[in-house]
């Protein structure tokens, strides 16, 4: 509301100036003034306003019958006609708008996806003043990880820095609360910079102290509800681990989905200073790092201040700090690819949906122009103009379109569950309050109606009355025969390239699951160790051995998923290299690699003789490669300082990581000394018979229940987790399939209404060649033929194009099938039999029909 | 002969009776005092486009004013064709009225 008499709601005036006839806007806006004025001054402002809406919202209906006569003879005649014509060709229609229709879901769904992944981290009010900082070293590709005494130390030399703070989230822990105790893996330490730098809403507590004592804990509303039910969280208390006690300081709003950092317990960073006694260590780069920037600071500036910050601290390796906008830390990787490709596929995924299904409007409604001619001569003859018609064919169109839409919400909001549960997401139809995704689905309707009237429009208003309605009638066949060809061609071009993207993606996904990765997956169950388990290991190494449904066990550090616990290594015996070669490292028990069915191929592996007082390695081959030594066997190796020890072994290459990424080198070392460290071992793996699992692993679980009651008992499938890596390519894999699926059966169906539409058309060309001898063979092949020449055409278009983009995805993988000439020729013929079996029912059935029917007229 | 609708008489009736001064506002005030007729500024105005459309009356823009927002008046005043019209209507008006005095009284009579 505003407090001058003289100035009327605002909102009201300006819609008010919308829909008032435009020759006499200015006095009704005048009117309305004047009377807003005369109220406020006798009633006072909030009757006034209440007056002017009133007023506003009761004259609506006068002045859309104003604007709607004179010309509303006319547009009552359109709509009229528009919906007579739907009535009258309810086939025709009905290919139409499902068409459109389940195109425009597609195009709804898809871009619900694509604002959700671009919405990621922009919640934040200081988003674009926030990084987080990467490293590389050397050759080597960027991490986002960064030594634990950076983030003070940029805030303390850098004055464009406002805020900066270290993230430390903890592997899986075990938190007490008193009635409640659950393993978390969200507890993160931090700076309490972070809740200036990131907008975490706190719902109580103080966000300027809530970190200032070491013994407090911030955490979100839903395990604080987790925890303490619906009691008051704050002054409660959280036992971490044997170790620590924080008290509940604060609660914040549960960070939302779109975010990349994510936690549920904030702790002072102070805190982990008593945990971790190698925290000075500069080349130590567990923790991230994210910083705030001044306002108006130049990111390029700041980012070229700090470029050369840890040099310092380093000798010799050729350390570069970067700064990586928040923002896009979830879309893009360390190379400026990663999730973007996705977007970037489904928007186009999305329009193309679109194009397919207008195109499907556009060639029926040529096809069908003779049909219209008619009624366009007509007009004409009785003085429409061009302008007109073409108004009228458009408005036809959009009229379409909008109906279309309708349904296509109604598709949305029936699948989006559906969708949501695929795509793992939270997507919601929230148009309301949205004004991106309103104005988002207005120009769906709109460009969809424009795209599609746009040529059926001008073709049709073109024609002149005297070839119409004179005795040249017959020769009106359908304008556009080349443009719709075209636009068929178009239309399975891009159907064809969903079709080999869509291949391309589960043959890759496929190769990943199904490769040798160099080890046995099949039957394993690893189970994770706690600190009562790692204490009794040998025991229960003992105990488990007795029951005839296992046949191994041994521990590891890490499970093949993911070893990534690496570092430099540059002393070696017989070095001839400069430099150094990052080495991954994994401790395990000495039978690991009998249990994981691993291939010697030089020395031996580990046993007692060789091993029974100190460290002994195994090195991959990869590792020899890089180390460049001849005879590896008996060399010996320094890794961390710690260890100088012999190497017995090569063990052939096998993935220890997801195959996104290419195998790297790796130490397997075997220390008996390390059975005394805690927290050395992480799992103990077991290989299990394949009778009688069930059995064997309820045999499993008491064993490990009596030796470790109060810890539960925790495990899993290796040969399942192994898939879960690939999950997300999964699930764009199947997203893409179902979409593709989509896509072809809407082109599908313009090929039916077309076929449909010919066959009709030619019905007396094909009565007069069945007289005259012709076999039902015959006429299928010759309607048949036209539309396998277009198909065949089309795969050589789409050929290139779906190779240049497949290819290009593939690249983000380190292993990788050839896409080979197979997907293509498989491609041509999946197209062809699509083709002959949408176009089958039409053709039969008007070469089977009886002449005499199509010709008894003339 | 021109023949108004009631709404028609009642507008025109209002135009002439504010002479100089007919526009928006006073027109709908003035139907509002004399007939009782409530009617939305769209409306009203959908109404007087109408008239104006028939030739009933003419239209010249005004002076703006400070509580009108700075924004000027449309004044409508009878063209002679309106004139006409308002005169039919009288005609009309007494042609049906004529030697009736009193609706009620008369109908007692009859009975």
């Amino acid at each position: 509301m505003n407090g001058n008499p003289l100035n009327p709601p605002r909102l009201a005036e300006w819609i008010l100036s919308r829909i008032a006839d435009p020759f006499e806007r200015i006095s009704i806006l005048g009117d309305f003034g004047e009377f807003y004025s005369d109220m406020y001054s006798e009633k006072g402002r909030f009757k006034a306003w209440i007056w002017y809406w009133l007023q506003l919202l009761r004259s609506i209906p006068s002045f859309i019958r104003w604007l709607t006569t004179g010309s509303g003879a006319m547009l009552k005649n359109y709509i009229k006609i528009t919906f007579r014509n739907i009535r009258r060709n309810k086939g025709y229609t009905f290919i139409n708008i499902t068409g459109l229709a389940v195109g425009m879901a597609c195009c709804i769904m898809m871009l619900l996806w694509v604002q959700d992944e671009l919405s990621y981290d922009k919640f934040h009010e200081k988003a674009d003043r926030i990084f987080r900082t990467q490293v590389k070293i050397g050759d080597f590709a960027l991490w986002a990880s960064s030594p634990g005494l950076l983030a003070p130390a940029l805030k303390r030399d850098f004055p464009e820095v406002e805020g900066a703070t270290r993230m430390r989230p903890t592997r899986r822990i075990l938190l007490r609360s008193e009635e409640q105790s659950f393993y978390e893996n969200s507890f993160s330490f931090a700076d309490p910079d972070i809740f200036d730098i990131f907008s975490f809403p706190f719902i109580s507590g103080d966000p300027k102290t809530a970190l200032s004592d070491p013994g407090s804990v911030v955490l979100t509303e839903s395990k604080a509800r987790q925890f303490f039910g619906d009691e008051d969280p704050i002054g409660k208390v959280i036992q971490y681990g044997d170790k620590l006690e924080f008290t509940v300081s604060g609660v914040i709003k549960d960070i939302p989905n779109n975010s990349s950092v994510r936690v549920g317990f904030i702790a002072p960073f102070k805190a982990y200073e008593k945990l971790d006694t190698r925290l000075h260590d500069w080349g130590r780069y567990d923790f991230q790092t994210y910083v705030l920037l001044r306002e108006n600071t130049d990111p390029q500036q700041a980012g070229a201040n700090v470029k050369d910050y840890l040099m310092q601290f380093k000798d010799g390796l050729n350390t570069e700090l970067f700064l990586q906008p928040l923002t896009r830390i979830h879309l893009y990787d360390s190379e400026g690819m990663g999730d973007i490709i996705y977007v970037y596929m489904f928007s186009s995924l999305a329009v193309f949906i679109l194009v397919i299904a207008s195109i499907n409007f556009i060639n029926l409604t040529t096809a069908r122009s003779g049909r219209k001619a008619k009624e366009v001569g007509m007009r004409k003859v009785v003085g429409a103009r061009r302008k007109d018609l073409i108004k009228q064919l458009m408005g036809e169109s959009i009229i379409m379109s909008f109906i279309a839409f309708i349904i296509a919400m109604l598709i949305v909001i029936l699948f989006l569950p559906a969708f949501n549960s695929i795509a793992e997401k939270h997507l919601s139809l929230n148009i309301m309050g949205n004004f991106q995704a309103f104005t988002g689905l207005v120009s769906i309707v709109v460009f969809t109606g424009i795209f599609s009237g746009i040529y059926p429009s001008l073709v049709l208003s073109s024609f002149k009355p005297v070839n119409i309605l004179g005795k040249a009638a017959s020769a009106i066949k359908g304008g556009g025969v080349f443009l719709r060809k075209s636009l068929v061609i178009l239309q399975y071009s891009i159907s064809i390239i969903l079709m080999i993207a869509t291949i391309v993606v589960y043959n890759q996904i496929g190769y990943i699951r199904n490769s040798d990765l160099g080890f046995d997956r099949e039957h394993l169950v690893y189970i994770r160790m706690n600190t009562d388990t790692f204490k009794q290991y040998f025991t229960i190494k003992d105990e488990l051995q007795k029951y005839p449904g296992i046949t191994g066990i041994t521990a590891t550090e890490a499970l093949p998923t993911y070893m990534a616990n690496w570092s430099y290594v540059n002393r070696w015996d017989g070095k001839t290299i400069d430099g150094s070669v990052r080495m991954n490292s994994c401790a395990i028990d000495r039978n690991f690699i009998e249990m994981f069915d691993m291939e010697i191929i030089e020395g031996s592996s580990f046993s007692e003789e060789n091993s029974a007082e100190s460290a002994v390695f195994i090195v991959n081959e990869e590792a020899v490669r890089q180390m460049q030594i001849d005879d590896p066997v008996g060399k010996r190796l320094n890794l961390w300082g710690r260890y100088n020890s012999r190497i017995i072994g090569v063990v052939k290459d096998f993935h220890f990581r997801p195959l996104t990424q290419k195998i790297e080198p790796i130490i397997l070392r075997y220390h008996p000394g390390e059975f005394r460290v805690p927290g050395s071992f992480s799992y103990i793996c077991v290989r299990l018979r394949s009778e009688n699992l069930i059995d064997t692993m309820d045999k499993i679980e008491n064993t490990m229940k009596g030796f470790a009651p109060d810890y539960p008992f925790e495990y899993g499938f290796l040969d399942e987790r192994i898939e879960n890596l690939y999950r997300a390519e999964k699930r764009m894999g199947r997203i893409f399939g179902y979409f593709a699926v989509l896509a072809i059966l809407i082109s599908c169906l313009g090929l039916f209404g077309l076929v449909s539409f010919m066959a009709e058309q030619r019905r007396k060309e094909i009565g007069i060649r069945k007289v005259l001898g012709a076999a039902v063979s015959g006429i299928v092949m010759l309607i048949s033929r036209e539309f396998i020449i277009l198909a065949v055409a089309a795969n050589v278009i789409a050929w290139p194009v779906a190779y240049f983009v497949m290819n290009r995805w593939l690249q983000s993988y380190a292993y990788r099938v050839d896409i080979g000439w197979m997907v293509f020729i498989v491609s041509a013929f999946a197209a062809v039999i699509i083709t002959l079996i949408t176009i089958a029912f039409q053709s039969v059935k008007a070469a089977i029909a009886n002449p005499v029917t199509s010709l008894r007229y003339e | 002969m021109i023949e108004l609708t009631r709404l028609e008489e009642i507008l025109l009736m209002a135009i002439f009776r504010l002479k100089e001064n007919a526009y928006g506002v006073t027109i709908k005030k003035e139907i509002e005092e004399r007939a009782g007729k409530k009617l939305t500024i769209g409306a009203l105005y959908f109404a007087l486009d109408q008239l104006f459309k028939k030739g009933y009356v003419a239209k010249s823009t005004g002076d703006p004013t400070p509580e009108r927002g700075g924004r000027s008046k449309t004044y409508y005043n009878l063209t002679p064709n309106g004139i006409k019209g308002l005169e039919c209507a009288r005609e009309l008006h007494a042609n049906l009225w004529d030697g009736v005095s009193n609706i009620a009284i008369e109908k007692q009579d009859r009975e």
